[in-house]
């Protein structure tokens, strides 16, 4: 328990400081506040005085007004009410996807480049098989096995992801495995897993969370590419994926229909993007995982 | 001279803690060539409370060895015993149980701490690795150690880059401690540091050994340093051992010419006597080759099945392996 | 899709009464239209050359590539083709067709006897005669007692109209072409292949030797495929293309305010929200019956089919002669009614809303209308998800009877009521959603009493009037609305547009102005 406590809090402290760091940075504020403004919505929709779901037939396709500022889907529905939920479909959707191939890419990485030996080429080639499969296909591929729901969707695009991780994680204890503190653990008596999870895990953690920021927009991405595709999270669950496909079909009546969720969909992928390459930037400056040796 | 069994020399020492045999190290050749013997049938005992030295230049094979006895390091043949238990062949998890009894204390103090936990985290973790202590007892186990090493147990919460080189290696044994080992590696655990801090380190593990009753693995290339703490001294060149015997023995009369060489290469407080040194020719340095070749005694080790190893007086033997050529 | 699979399965027979009034008259003076290129767009896919192969993807190209051996106009008139006279048998058992004299196929072979007792035969196989193997099924057996004649027996006296609607799907295919005719068309139509670039289009062009005097007009006819129905509608607007064929009902709505022609055929389909009677909460007829009221039809018509159609509570286009609009009125929208009938279903709210909605994720306006239904099924404390399925596994279920409910399209509602049962849910034998025996006893009584009513015009609506009760009592499909299907969206340049009783593209009297 005090262990993991620790590894814990080692964990934070390193995430801490990042984000400290970065939110020094000019460029980057502005992508924070919308990602924020993002999350907000998806996390209080509800406290909201706005209804994603309840259809108004007679007041179908209307132009944005005081009373439906996004104006009104083929159904009637109120499309800004749409969006925000919308946010919470996409953002549970990278939530979910990025909990899940962190969850079995990153002890797959950190195994691979642990142990070094057959379980490295059986690990890695069963990654690069994944990695050869196009994200979209796989996918879709699975979606049919698995039937449309949010959870597929998410599963789906979470499995996607599991290369990246992999590979980042395995990069990392190969760099990492062979510093002093970690002949320390082991010399104690540390086991494999403990050294793995509690002691190179930690300093490996920036990389990993740059990661889990670009897949979190790929994920965002990918998930409207499936509803737009027609097999992502199922309606009337509100999708900004799923409001592009039907809304493209009204580009000529309502025009905004398409354009409004397009448009916050664009920013968010941006807003992460954004921060994904200011984190890459600043760690490379920082010698990447390895930590620094201050105080000397 | 005879030539003797390397074990017979110890045989008189009380029941030896340690007791390695034959032990070689190889590493894989990159690309072409022969396989490195990092190490090379390196034999001896150590026994409880003891130290042994161990010195030769950078490379020779000394780190390797510490690793391998600790088994961090994979031995290619030969045999380590400690407290009587065979660790070569040991499973990984009976291997993690022995790991209380051994411990390493690594050359660069401020690489050897994770940079990312408190001093009291770092003490904390061989503890709960081996469920040595109660948890209610942690924190005032960690303050014992602390208290051991002659740190403010109030530093607790801290992260080492705010100690300085001397405190970390402190740390760096006390963590070493929390276990309550028999037995622990050093390896140069003082090289990193300035003068002062040296011999305060060096203070520290004798009265720790002797207030613990500790052995020690003591790898320096600092000979002066060895000869304050080692009761006895091996002497490493190119894998392998070539001279063994106690402190005063190999430092007052030195039986191998590598030894001499290395002796030699101490530089004196003198500053006259320094320059001269440096500016007289380095000796004829073209040893024999570790393996074949006649034996400079004259004994036929491979008819007669004995190490190539001579007893020059008890307890203080010599290899006739690289002598300089002629 | 669902007209596709729809469509595979509706098509068999003809129009006995007239047809649903046409958006515009008939070309009054083709032979002033000028020639040139036709650009059409079409929105699917060709699937293959097969003439038998008679759904709405190979629509655009069977009636340019391929003359049938009769045709029937817009108002179900028969009319010669290929054959130029047929002699039906006084104790209907036989016809005698008299084949058309000069004509050729596309490869210079001239058209005899041999080509149609080929097509008949591919058309009885099982194996290879697709759409028309079920229309077959009255045949017994066939012969040829020269080059220009053919006589085919059947097996019991059959009515005339059913004679008529064999001779109608017939579409003579070349003797030694028929193996390949998945490839490469083999008929004698007014045009011919010229390229085909797949999942982009095809290029025909004029047959100099059609036997239709200064048809076709058109030197040359081009297919492009859109897989966007936005994108069809731009390519219109833009003059990209002339036509576009079996585009979405809103767009043409849409077009058709913009100023273009919109031509929709006599072959409409009716949506139908069909019930699996047999599973969960549905076999509760109270329940069901919930559901004649729970379908917003103006709503659905108007989000769906961009209001083109008309809302119905029965199976039949206006023009059937089991229409009845005050069906339409006594089942409308009424939520309070649903909820008095859920209530005397007897069943728990948990059991109400045990099932799924299958959904066709194809067709958008599937989507949209199931949305609506579930809509109106929350107001009523029935919260159901939508299992929205794609393409092939979505026909398998259909067809299959794998689905608690779901949205199809039936088709044949123009013709005589008892033509209903070709559609898998009216099914009164071998229901593949209902499976044997029949739990509607009443309907397939109706459906018989129907078919045996020979008596007077008293007796026939007695039966029209009985079916229409039992169907709204049993409630195992729920009409909604009809809706055009195969619909032409023209720029005003071209004219000459032909309507074919099944909705299939004419090309051959289109020219431009
Ligand atoms: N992991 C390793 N892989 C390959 N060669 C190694 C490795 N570790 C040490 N060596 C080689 O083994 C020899 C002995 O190294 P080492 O034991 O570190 O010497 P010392 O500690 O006496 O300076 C050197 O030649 C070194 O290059
Ligand atoms: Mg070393
Ligand atoms: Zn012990
Ligand atoms: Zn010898």
């Amino acid at each position: 328990m005090a262990a993991r406590r620790d590894a814990m809090s080692a964990m934070l402290g390193s995430t801490l400081q990042v984000l400290r760091r970065l939110s020094a940075r000019r460029s980057t504020s502005l992508s924070f506040a919308f990602l924020l403004l993002v999350a907000l919505a998806a996390v209080f929709a509800d406290v909201l005085p706005l209804d994603p779901l309840t259809q108004n037939l007679a007041d179908s396709l209307m132009p944005p007004s005081s009373s439906a500022w996004f104006g009104t889907d083929e159904l009637g529905r109120d499309i800004l009410a749409r969006v925000v939920y919308g946010a919470r479909t996409s953002l549970v959707t990278a939530f979910g996807a990025v909990v899940i191939a962190a969850l079995i890419g990153v002890p797959i990485g950190l195994v691979a480049g642990f142990f070094g030996d057959w379980r490295d080429s059986v690990l890695m080639r069963c990654i690069d098989v994944l990695l050869a499969l196009p994200n979209i296909l796989f996918a879709m591929a699975l979606i049919a096995v698995l039937g449309r729901s949010q959870a597929a969707a998410l599963v789906a695009v979470g499995i996607a992801g599991i290369p990246n991780f992999a590979r980042i994680a395995r990069a990392q204890v190969m760099a990492l495995r062979q510093l002093d503190f970690v002949t320390a653990v082991r010399s104690f008596g540390g086991g494999s897993s403990y050294i793995m999870f509690r002691t190179i895990l930690p300093n490996a953690l920036s990389p990993l969370v740059v990661q889990a920021i670009v897949l979190a927009s790929i994920a965002i991405l990918l998930e409207a590419a499936l509803a737009f595709l027609g097999v992502g999270v199922p309606p009337p669950t509100p999708s900004w994926g799923e409001m592009l496909r039907t809304g493209k079909s009204y580009l000529h009546e309502a025009p905004t229909y398409a354009v409004l969720p397009g448009l916050v969909l664009t920013l968010t992928i941006l807003s992460f993007d954004t921060i994904g390459r200011a984190l890459t930037a600043l760690l490379d400056r920082h010698d990447t995982g390895v930590p620094e040796r201050r105080g000397r | 001279m005879t030539a003797l069994d390397p074990a017979a020399i110890v045989e008189e020492l009380p029941r030896p803690l340690l007791q390695v045999r034959d032990l070689s190290v190889r590493f894989p050749a990159r690309g072409e060539g022969k396989a490195l013997k990092a190490v090379d049938r390196v034999s001896f005992d150590i026994g409880p409370g003891q130290t042994l030295g161990l010195v030769g230049q950078s490379g020779s094979g000394k780190s390797t060895t510490g690793r391998a006895i600790l088994q961090l390091q994979k031995a290619h043949s030969g045999s380590v015993r400690l407290l009587g238990e065979e660790l070569t062949t040991m499973s990984a998890t009976r291997l993690r149980q022995m790991r209380r009894h051994m411990q390493f204390v690594l050359q660069n103090p401020y690489s050897s701490l994770h940079p990312r936990m408190t001093i009291g985290q770092i003490l904390r973790e061989p503890l709960l690795v081996h469920r040595s202590v109660p948890p209610a007892r942690l924190q005032e186990r960690v303050a014992e150690l602390l208290d051991l090493v002659s740190l403010d147990p109030g530093m607790m919460q801290r992260y080492p880059h705010e100690f300085s080189g001397g405190q970390r290696q402190r740390v760096v044994i006390a963590r070493a401690l929390a276990v309550n080992p028999d037995f622990i590696v050093c390896d140069e655990p003082v090289s990193a540091l300035d003068v002062r801090t040296q011999a305060q380190i060096v203070t520290l593990l004798q009265s720790l050994q002797e207030r613990l009753g500790l052995s020690y693995l003591f790898i320096a290339h600092d000979l002066a340093i060895v000869r304050e703490v080692a009761h006895r001294v091996a002497v490493m060149f190119r894998g392998r051992i070539v001279e063994m015997g106690s402190a005063a023995q190999v430092y007052d009369s030195p039986a191998h010419p590598y030894t001499r060489v290395l002796l030699d290469a101490v530089p004196v407080p003198d500053p006259v006597r320094q320059r001269e040194r440096l500016r007289r020719a380095p000796p004829d340095l073209h040893f024999l080759e570790g393996d074949g070749g006649g034996c400079v005694h004259g004994t036929d080790h491979a008819s007669s099945n004995t190490a190539e190893w001579h007893e020059v007086a008890a307890g203080h033997g010599v290899s006739c392996r690289y002598w300089p050529s002629r | 899709m669902t007209t596709v699979s729809r469509r595979q399965f509706c098509i068999g027979g003809i129009a006995l009464a007239a047809a649903a009034p046409l958006a515009m008259s008939l070309p009054a003076a083709a032979q002033q239209l000028k020639g040139g290129t036709l650009r059409v767009a079409v929105l699917s896919e060709l699937a293959n050359y097969d003439p038998q192969q008679l759904s709405t993807v190979n629509f655009h190209v069977i009636k340019n590539l391929y003359d049938s051996l009769i045709e029937y106009t817009p108002e179900g008139k028969p009319e010669p083709s290929l054959a130029t006279e047929w002699t039906i048998a006084p104790d209907k058992t036989s016809v005698s067709v008299k084949l058309r004299d000069g004509v050729a196929f596309h490869s210079g072979t001239p058209f005899k006897a041999d080509s149609v007792l080929a097509t008949l035969q591919k058309g009885a196989d099982p194996k290879r005669g697709k759409n028309v193997f079920s229309t077959m099924s009255i045949v017994k057996d066939w012969s040829a007692p020269d080059d220009r004649t053919v006589v085919i027996n059947f097996k019991a006296p059959v009515p005339e109209r059913q004679i008529l609607d064999l001779l109608q799907f017939l579409i003579p295919i070349e003797a030694k072409g028929i193996d390949t005719v998945e490839t490469v068309p083999a008929g004698t139509g007014p045009f011919t292949l010229v390229s085909r670039a797949v999942g982009q289009g095809l290029r025909l062009k004029a047959n100099p030797n059609y036997w239709r005097e200064k048809q076709p007009i058109v030197q040359d006819l081009v297919f492009t495929v859109f897989s966007e129905d936005a994108a069809a509608s731009a390519a219109l607007e833009s003059g990209a293309v002339d036509i576009i064929y079996n585009g979405s009902s809103r767009s043409a709505a849409r077009l058709k305010s913009a100023g273009y022609q919109v031509f929709s055929g006599p072959g409409k389909l009716v949506q139908v929200f069909r019930i699996n009677s047999t599973r969960g909460p549905f076999r509760n007829k109270s329940y069901r019956q919930a559901f004649n009221h729970l379908m917003d039809r103006a709503g659905i018509l108007r989000v769906g089919y961009a209001g083109m159609g008309e809302v119905v509570a029965q199976p039949w286009a206006p023009a059937s002669p089991a229409f009845d609009a005050s069906y339409t009125k006594a089942y409308a929208y009424d939520l309070d009614k649903a909820k008095a009938l859920l209530a005397a279903s007897g069943l728990s709210a948990a059991e109400m809303k045990d099932w799924k909605m299958l959904v066709n994720g194809s067709d958008e306006a599937s989507v949209q209308i199931s949305q609506i239904v579930q809509a109106s099924l929350g107001k009523v404390g029935i919260p159901i998800e939508l299992d929205i399925r794609q393409g092939a596994e979505f026909v398998s279920a259909l067809l299959g009877g794998d689905f608690a409910a779901v949205f199809g399209a039936v088709g044949n509602v123009q013709k005589f009521p008892s033509r209903v049962t070709t559609n898998s849910i009216y099914r009164t034998s071998q229901n593949p959603i209902l499976k044997d025996p029949h739990p509607h006893p009443t309907y397939v009584a109706a459906i018989a009493k129907v078919d045996g009513a020979s008596g007077g015009a008293a007796e026939v609506k007695a039966s029209y009037d009985n079916l229409n009760k039992v169907l709204v009592e049993e409630a195992f499909a729920i009409p909604t609305n009809s809706y055009e299907v195969g619909l032409i969206v023209a720029s005003d340049k071209v004219a000459g547009v032909t309507l074919e009783i099944d909705n299939l593209f004419v090309a051959r009297t289109i020219g431009f102005k």
